[in-house]
């Protein structure tokens, strides 16, 4: 399994659509600091652009690493390949499972450099909590990223396609679905029993709220936990019996 | 007697209310050159998939060299099913990424292989490729590795006389030279009878005749002339004037064997 994790990062980091994705992603990071920036910034401002921005980066970064991870597998069909070298099918859906959180994390590796150098350079003046504070975004930003994608993967390991699946991706992460589910929570028979809390959107929110001053919601955190495992094992269950074809 | 490499029992397999294998027992020897023959939907390509893992059956079992586990003697099973390599990269890069996936330490490996199939001068992608070289390439992925048992599923396929040339010259080396075991499957019958030496012929999803090239030498209903005595009987014919011009053992080929045993011909 880590020989397939390893020979699949390093076709995807050299893959030029994958790296002009990427310099757009920090491009726009960077335009928009830039935009916001009106000459009379402080460290809150600052936060709060990150953060703003960061909601968005969930929808595009997400689908730009489904896609590299993803959509050259199902066109050369390696993971048939795999399969047939002896790598179980749960053990190919977890390492790509893993692509998808590596390459997600470089990302914001980058992004979080940039962030500080550009708030360094554009006097956001931050202090320690704050500086916790942004790490605090970031990480949830990962979160969100690999919970949507473990949910998304349901949908790609039964279809063994990308196109659809991408598109779900979309719906997902804007947050259309939670958005659904409210509202209809907001009919009087069904907003006392607040299911609509545990949507994965609402989780997340209210981990990074809590976060953002200090108090790590270890059950919080789980709930995230629990929607990643259950897109991964509810992947291995559809893909288990499906036929490959070559 | 040959040490059996492969042994299937009694495989079935279906696709919904569709059978595609029925009660398939297929043996493969070390050291065969073993070809499968049938036509489109035969069942040959399911029969390598469920060798491979990558297809579930209903019925039956399947031995990989006498072990317990056949997912660790998988590792030692190379094939070409398809064609799996991303069209942006060299085959270098192709060979590069599975001998990394296939966990194979030693970096000349891929060197190796490309010198064997005649890829190692290439520079250019994989979407520039011939349909010979993108078959070389993966008959090269397949060798990565030095696998003891190799499957070919239809490695000729779209390849004009002379791909077709090397590629049987490429099997019987990789057979001959370095002690592979061989599955090849081919509709092109009369190149298959140059090159392996045990022919199975699967019809409807059952595996109707395993026949050797040996046995397949003798022609079965060819007309003979029995005689008790053979050098008084071509004493007698030189005596009548009747020149021999020649004298040979009378000989089936492959296509002639297959068309008598499941009807149609070769000009359908």
């Amino acid at each position: 399994m880590n020989n397939y994790i390893i020979a699949d990062l390093r076709r995807i980091l050299i893959r030029i659509p994958l790296l002009i994705a990427e310099v757009c992603l920090l491009g726009f990071l960077l335009i928009v600091i830039l935009v916001t920036y009106n000459g009379d910034w402080n460290s809150v401002s600052f936060i709060a652009n990150i953060r703003t921005l960061l909601q968005f980066m969930v929808v595009f970064m997400g689908l730009v690493m489904v896609i590299a991870v993803f959509a050259d597998d199902f066109k050369t069909k390696t993971m048939q390949v795999a399969i047939g070298i002896g790598i179980s099918r749960a053990k190919v859906i977890l390492s790509k499972y893993i692509e998808i959180m590596v390459l997600t994390f470089i990302n914001l590796f980058v992004m979080i450099i940039l962030a500080f150098v550009m708030g360094g350079i554009f006097h956001a003046n931050l202090i320690g909590e704050q500086v916790w504070e942004l790490l605090g975004i970031f990480f949830v930003t990962w979160l969100s990223v690999i919970s949507y994608t473990g949910l998304t993967m349901i949908l790609i390991f039964y279809t063994q396609t990308v196109g659809l699946s991408g598109f779900v991706y979309l719906i997902l992460s804007s947050g259309l679905v939670s958005f659904g589910i409210d509202r209809i929570f907001d009919i009087p028979a069904l907003s006392s029993s607040h299911i609509n809390m545990m949507t994965l959107r609402n989780v997340l929110s209210s981990f990074e709220t809590y976060l953002a001053v200090g108090d790590f919601r270890l059950k919080l955190f789980l709930g995230i936990l629990v929607y990643m495992l259950s897109g991964y094992l509810i992947s291995v269950l559809v893909f288990r019996n499906r036929e490959l074809e070559f | 007697m040959a040490e059996a490499v492969i042994s299937m029992k009694e495989i079935e397999k279906s696709y919904g209310k569709h059978k595609v294998l029925r009660d398939v027992n297929l043996e493969i020897n070390r050291g065969d050159i073993y070809g499968l023959i049938g036509k489109n939907g035969a069942g040959k390509t399911t029969l390598f998939k469920i060798l491979l893992g990558l297809s579930e059956y209903e019925k039956g079992s399947i031995q990989l060299e006498n072990q317990k586990n056949n997912t660790a003697f998988r590792k030692k099973i190379g094939f070409l099913i398809g064609s799996n390599f991303f069209s942006y990269m060299t085959a270098r890069q192709n060979l590069e990424y599975y001998r990394v996936l296939k966990g194979i330490r030693d970096k000349k490996e891929v060197e190796r292989v490309l010198k064997i199939v005649e890829l190692d001068q290439v520079k250019s992608t994989y979407k520039n490729y011939s349909m010979g070289m993108k078959q070389r390439l993966g008959i090269a992925n397949a060798i990565l590795g030095n696998p003891d048992v190799l499957i070919l599923d239809e490695p000729t396929n779209g390849l004009d006389p002379q791909g077709i040339a090397d590629v049987r010259k490429l099997i019987q080396k990789l057979n001959g030279d370095y002690g592979m075991t061989v599955i090849v499957s081919s509709h092109i019958l009369g190149e298959l009878q140059n090159t392996a030496h045990r022919f199975g012929i699967i019809n409807e999803g059952t595996l109707v005749r395993v026949i050797t090239r040996e046995e397949l030498q003798k022609k079965e209903d060819a007309v003979r002339i029995t005689v008790s005595d053979l050098e008084r009987a071509r004493k007698a014919l030189e005596e009548a004037g009747v020149e021999i011009l020649e004298e040979k053992q009378d000989a089936n080929s492959l296509e002639e064997f297959y068309f008598k045993l499941l009807g149609g011909n070769e000009d359908e």
